[in-house]
């Protein structure tokens, strides 16, 4: 071993951290060239540093508790459209009702309103007050005493109803349910301008726009009364309703695929996706493509481009113990893009939560891209790690989750990240497989 | 292959598949010989993503059966010095005589980086739980040091003295697997 002090040891080691005064660096650059032993130590640093910042995650990961689910999924969402959505909640006949409801509120992602003002992420709302969510990412959690519980994603608002009533109006947004079966003389009612829902022990899913309302239900019966024209009908798991404006509800019913989605910005998509659709510069063959521009703003002010795909009422798709991500991208600048998943738990027994995952880009380093050029990546989900504690450090998603959101993120539009296709698959290779498109 | 006229008869998607193993191969060691030269990890993406892509473009001219982790480093050397030129400051602002000498010694480099993954894996278990940390901080989760001292509430430069021991504890760890 090269006999060194320890202070040129450490000036190395704070040159690779870039943390020298232009005199440390000229100091260092006359050491380089006078000693054989420095420049020695100063290569085996370099090369251990490099190799330390490209090991795969998990390499570095302490051993962490694993979280073991062992309830069975309800593969409810896949099949599920819901004709119309009632939702009724029961307390024991034995409880009477409550002359005022309240619930405990977690908000995981967003800005939470109270009436109108900012509140604490854990927060309690009572009777008449509303709840507003603001960012398409945001995400929030009420829960009420009878266990029943309500997720809101994205933007969106409701106001827990008063005089007696248990449950909410709907403004705008979208929310998923999971509905205790306790049954009480005053029923949980999810209410909005044209119809009131009643679903004890069941789970759905709603979405509220300014010009149209859609329901889907995965589990259990739900009633809905049409205030309009006084009607009441029942619609069971596998049936999707959807209302335009005052328009009847037209029932139709789901065919995709629940392990498996994928696009190719070819044809026009029932879900939304975000970013600028393109039509040239594609790979041979191709007929569309995405370029990112879509833009948000993350917690820390950094803005972020994207191209994002989301349904929040049916989602994408459930993911399997294999799933992988398969797509076809271009970048110029050679830091690599962020890949999320927003994903919900809907099992039986489970919290609803919305969690969020994200690949590590140092995870297609050392993989054989190539810029500028079309690449095809496989990536298994077992890749993505969970947020906590405001790291991506977390478990992979588990079999079962609902992927709710997909987005591919540049945090500069000088990147000229683009897609041309993507899908998510129930199984893949079982490992990250980079190649260039063959020009 | 034998001959040139074989090779010409190579099909696009079997030299693309050729290509992708080669460059996985020796990306490793492509990227730590252009940090080595540079000194800066961003500099250091940006100029291995050239390479890949001159690499890509100059693959015709690539004989099978000899280094390509050889001629790639060829590559990459010309690519560094190309950078150096363009730019107003450089990290490492050597004469570019001892930039050849130091880039040579890294060429002949003993540590293969891309067959040293096993043994830092092991390497790492033998720290302490602190240096552990340390490096999962640093390196995974790229915290800058000063970040990593005013949570841990040390100075920079005990956190700096931490990260050298904790580096030449590896290398020594992985002198005894080479």
């Amino acid at each position: 071993m090269p006999e060194l002090s320890p202070d040129d040891r450490l000036l190395v080691t704070r040159f690779f951290e870039e943390d020298l005064s232009s005199e440390e660096r000229a100091l260092l650059v006359s050491k380089l060239e006078g000693s054989p032993a420095l420049r020695t130590a100063y290569l085996e640093e370099a090369a251990l540093i490099s190799l330390l910042q490209e090991l795969p995650e998990e390499t570095l990961d302490q051993a962490k508790p694993q979280r073991h689910h062992k309830k069975t999924w309800l593969p409810a969402i896949g099949i599920a459209a819901a004709a119309g959505i009632a939702l009724a909640l029961f307390f024991p006949k034995s409880t009477p009702a409550p002359s005022s409801q309240q619930a405990s509120i977690r908000a995981s992602h967003g800005a939470l309103l109270i009436n109108g003002k900012a509140a604490n992420q854990n927060s309690i709302v009572t009777s008449g007050q509303t709840v507003q969510l603001n960012g398409e990412h945001s995400s929030a959690n009420l829960t009420f005493s009878d266990g029943s519980q309500l997720l809101l994603t994205g933007d969106s608002k409701l106001t827990l109803l008063d005089k007696g009533r248990r449950g909410v109006e709907m403004e705008s947004g979208v929310v998923h349910a999971s509905m205790s079966d306790h049954r009480t003389d005053s029923p949980f009612l999810v209410v909005t301008p044209t119809s009131r829902l009643e679903a004890p022990g069941s789970r759905f899913a709603l979405e509220m726009a300014s010009d149209k309302t859609r329901f889907v239900v995965s589990e259990g019966k739900v009633k809905l009364k049409d205030l309009a024209q006084s009607k009441v009908q029942t619609f069971a798991t596998g049936v999707e309703v959807e209302r335009k404006g005052a328009g009847r509800f037209e029932v139709s019913s789901s065919q995709r695929s629940q392990f498996s989605w994928q696009y190719d910005f070819e044809e026009p998509s029932p879900e939304d996706y975000l970013g600028t659709p393109i039509t040239s510069d594609l790979p041979a063959g191709s007929r569309g493509g995405a370029l990112a521009t879509a833009s948000f703003v993350e917690g820390m002010g950094r803005y972020f481009y994207q191209i994002g795909f989301r349904d929040y009422l049916t989602g994408l798709c459930q993911i399997t113990d294999d799933s992988h991500l398969e797509m076809t991208f271009r970048t110029r600048q050679p830091y690599w893009f962020n890949t999320f998943i927003h994903a919900i738990d809907l099992r039986e027994g489970e919290t609803l939560d919305v969690k969020i995952y994200k690949l590590a880009p140092a995870q297609l380093r050392n993989k054989g891209y190539v810029r500028d050029l079309w690449n095809q990546a496989t990536i298994p989900l077992s890749a993505f790690r969970e947020q906590g504690d405001g790291s991506f450090n977390g478990p992979p998603p588990e079999a079962g989750l609902l992927i709710t959101t997909l987005y591919v993120s540049s945090p500069e539009p000088e990147r000229d990240l683009r897609l041309d296709d993507i899908a998510i698959l129930p199984s893949g290779e079982g490992r990250i497989v980079l190649e260039p498109l063959t020009p | 292959m034998n001959s040139d006229r074989d090779r010409d008869k190579l099909i696009p998607i079997e030299r693309g598949d050729q290509f992708t193993r080669h460059l996985v191969t020796a990306q490793p060691r492509i990227r730590g010989f252009i940090f080595s030269l540079v000194g800066d990890q961003t500099a250091t993406d940006d100029i291995l993503q050239e390479v890949s892509t001159v690499l890509w473009r100059k693959f015709d001219q690539f004989e099978p059966g000899t280094n390509f982790t050889s001629w790639a480093l060829s590559i990459a050397r010309f690519s560094v010095l190309e950078w150096r030129r363009q730019q107003k400051r450089v990290p490492l602002p050597i004469e570019e005589e001892t930039l050849h000498a130091l880039a040579d010694e890294a060429e002949a480099f003993a540590l293969p980086l891309a067959d040293m993954r096993e043994p830092l894996r092991l390497c790492l278990t033998q720290l302490s739980p602190r240096q552990q940390q340390l490096i999962t901080e640093r390196y995974l989760r790229d915290e800058p040091v000063q970040s990593i001292a005013t949570r841990w509430q040390r100075t920079r430069m005990a956190i700096y003295k931490l990260l050298n021991k904790t580096h030449q504890q590896l290398l020594l760890c992985l002198r005894t697997h080479a």
